[in-house]
């Protein structure tokens, strides 16, 4: 239906949980000549003729979702290439979502070249990701990893239980949880335990739960 | 008096793309007219859409204005903050400073719409429903005294109580009488838990 026009056009369809995100990415999109534009997600429509989509711009949750269970078959109208605008912005956020998939990592602060820039690359099938989150992904993928031993001792430390308590909780002795603790601060860089939670939290490493 | 169909709506915002969300969400409103700009006093406008940050300086720098020229009859803004984070601390302060509204990202655009129209009607201060949840828990209000400030700071970034007494110049045990009152207050029982708390609701500034 669409003209040929010099340049192929994209199809992206933008899909965010923010309203005033998803409002200006199809602004500033639509003010671009090579990007045509649908809003809202596709089972919403649910009609099989909906135009194919190149790529689909959304927040964290959707994109890591949508990326991880990609419907095999159904046509071109089904998205495979996902952009995810965001503010989660730690090392292991950024590392889950290329894990499960998503080919382009923009924070919310980007400027409208790193929009377009990102959502042709990952039309073209390249990857995508703004200068901020690359330094991310990079300080993350150098620090040092705690063991899924050390991670269990560093939750209940952030519940805020001495070692003692840990110790019976995960059914070791607290000299154990002692020397785990000691690889915990180390790994994290940090004199204290308190510094070491806040640390682990700036690192994404706990879950921020609501107070 | 304002005219209902006539509102002037500037909006300041740090991310281009909600910037570029709001213009043109506030654009298809009949009646709103709208325009973007960071620049404190660009034009006159009756209701100011702005994030913490941009709200918390538009407000200050007004505040400086209207005391050297007041006889002009400058009007400081009438300060809409709408934003993604809204810890206690965050909200508390933008009130202080004197907003009209605060609103949250996932308030719904009509929310904000009615939130422009009641703070351009001169109405009292508009909270959106998690901001009201957020401040009405039903819980007091924790007020920490200066000197328990003091003591959150550097418990926060991991100081213990000697570290703390230190820097303070007051003794271990004074310190250690003061976090005991912060665990009462906080409603917890361990230093790390009054560290994440005290973070996550943004009681300190790190």
């Amino acid at each position: 239906m669409t003209a040929p026009t010099q340049a192929r056009q994209i199809h992206v369809r933008v899909a965010h949980r923010d309203p005033y995100v998803a409002a200006g990415i199809a602004s500033l999109l639509r003010s671009r000549a090579d990007f045509v534009v649908q809003s809202g997600l596709p089972d919403a429509a649910a009609d099989g003729d909906d135009e194919a989509v190149d790529v689909l711009v959304t927040d964290y949750a959707t994109g890591v979702h949508r990326a991880t269970n990609v419907p095999s078959g159904r046509g071109r109208s089904t998205p495979k290439s996902f952009l995810v605008v965001t503010d989660q912005s730690t090392g292991w956020q950024i590392r889950r979502a290329m894990d499960a998939g998503v080919r382009g990592y923009l924070l919310h602060d980007c400027s409208v070249e790193e929009l377009s820039d990102a959502v042709r690359s990952v039309a073209e099938g390249r990857r995508y990701l703004s200068c901020p989150v690359a330094d991310q992904l990079l300080e993350n993928i150098s620090a040092a990893v705690p063991t899924a031993r050390e991670l269990d001792v560093l939750h209940r430390m952030a519940e805020g239980l001495p070692n003692k308590d840990i110790g019976r909780r995960l059914g070791i002795g607290e000299g154990t949880v002692k020397t785990h603790v000691k690889a915990i601060l180390r790994k994290l860089g940090q004199p204290t335990r308190t510094a070491a939670i806040g640390e682990a939290f700036r690192r994404g490493l706990l879950p921020e739960t609501s107070p | 008096m304002i005219d209902a169909l006539d509102l002037y709506v500037r909006v300041c915002h740090g991310d281009s793309l909600v910037m570029a969300g709001l213009v043109a969400l506030i654009g298809q409103e009949p009646g709103f007219h709208v325009q973007p700009g960071n620049a404190p006093d660009q034009g006159v406008a009756d209701v100011v859409v702005a994030d913490h940050a941009s709200a918390l300086g538009l407000l200050a720098s007004a505040a400086a204005m209207d005391q050297r020229g007041a006889a002009r009859g400058f009007r400081v803004p009438r300060v809409v903050v709408l934003t993604r984070r809204d810890n206690e601390g965050e909200v508390m302060q933008a009130i202080a400073s004197g907003v009209h509204g605060y609103l949250r990202q996932d308030a719904n655009p009509d929310e904000l719409m009615n939130a422009i129209r009641h703070v351009a009607r001169g109405g009292s201060l508009y909270l959106c429903k998690r901001t009201k949840t957020l401040l009405g828990h039903g819980r007091p209000r924790t007020g920490f005294t200066a000197r328990e400030e003091d003591v959150l700071r550097f418990l926060v970034k991991g100081d213990c109580n000697k570290g703390i007494a230190r820097k303070l110049n007051i003794s271990a045990n004074t310190v250690k009488a003061h976090v005991s009152r912060i665990c009462e207050k906080l409603h917890v029982g361990s230093r790390a838990q009054v560290a994440i708390k005290a973070t996550q609701r943004g009681l300190v500034r790190v």
